[in-house]
């Protein structure tokens, strides 16, 4: 697992590659939650993450409970169709604004 | 080859759960499920697995679990096996997928996903502690469910 952080100076893209899985997702939550914690938005793009379990479904809850607070805007870019079905499962879909590429996402928040 | 049932043991920590989705996997496309279904089995397997060492780790003991794959005529089973005192499936809260973002809970989701990937899900004593017994139909299997 690899989270690569890019973007603006107002919007962070972190680009999360591999599996977010119990053993990985303290890491990833570790780096998401640095990329947001000087005040940027944050679009969390999965278009390589192959593969999340319940652990990574939490990690990206806790982020959106904070959006939803007001602390930054938040969205979701590039599922793979596993992880849709797992988004889905859950009934995570109707809590996150999913795009379909990171550059959209990019482009809706640097708006805001 | 005919029917084969292989197992697994290893330490309980988080960095063995891919390897225990691997050897998974591999069952489970050696027993002829098509990716998408590998890739559910897999999931359920993961989370067994990944609440395993949650609650052994939560002993602060270390200790091995063992993963049990039984290819049948009809069926794939998986028996997550470890030293833990059996517990009460069905006291384990659904989670309200309609609660609104502010009342979703953090937590309580891997055995719901089980649920819903797997035909079924039992809790079942061991002589040295519990397993969790997770069933996929075989494709093509009489009694094959769809869409749970």
């Amino acid at each position: 697992m690899e989270v690569e952080i890019s973007g603006t100076d107002t919007v962070a893209v972190a680009a999360v590659s591999g599996r977010i899985d119990a053993y990985t997702a303290p890491d990833v939550e570790e780096q998401l939650q640095a990329a947001v914690s000087d005040g940027r938005h944050l679009v969390v793009d999965l278009t390589a993450t192959d593969y999340v379990s319940s652990a990574g479904l939490r990690v990206l809850l806790t982020l959106a409970k904070r959006s939803a607070r007001g602390d930054f805007q938040m969205r979701l870019s590039g599922l793979q169709e596993a992880v849709r079905e797992v988004f889905d499962i859950a009934g995570f879909s109707r809590l996150f604004e999913v795009r379909d590429t990171p550059a959209e996402a990019l482009a809706e928040l640097s708006g805001s | 080859m005919g029917l084969q049932r292989a197992e697994l043991v290893v330490p309980a920590a988080t960095e063995y759960l891919e390897l225990v989705g691997d050897f998974v996997s591999f069952m489970a496309r050696r027993a002829g499920f098509a990716d998408e279904e590998v890739a559910r089995i897999r999931l359920a397997a993961d989370e067994a697995a990944a609440n395993v060492v949650l609650h052994v780790t939560a002993r602060g003991v270390e200790e091995a679990f063992r993963v049990v794959c039984e290819e049948a005529a009809d069926a794939l089973t998986i028996r997550v096996q470890d030293a833990g005192e059996p517990f009460d499936l069905g006291a384990v809260p659904i989670p309200n997928l309609d609660a609104p973002l502010e009342k979703r809970n953090v937590g309580g989701l891997g055995i719901y996903l089980i649920r819903r990937v797997m035909d079924s899900v039992e809790i079942r004593p061991t002589a040295g502690g519990k397993e969790l017994v997770l069933v996929k139909q075989r494709p093509g299997a009489a009694g094959e469910t769809h869409g749970g």
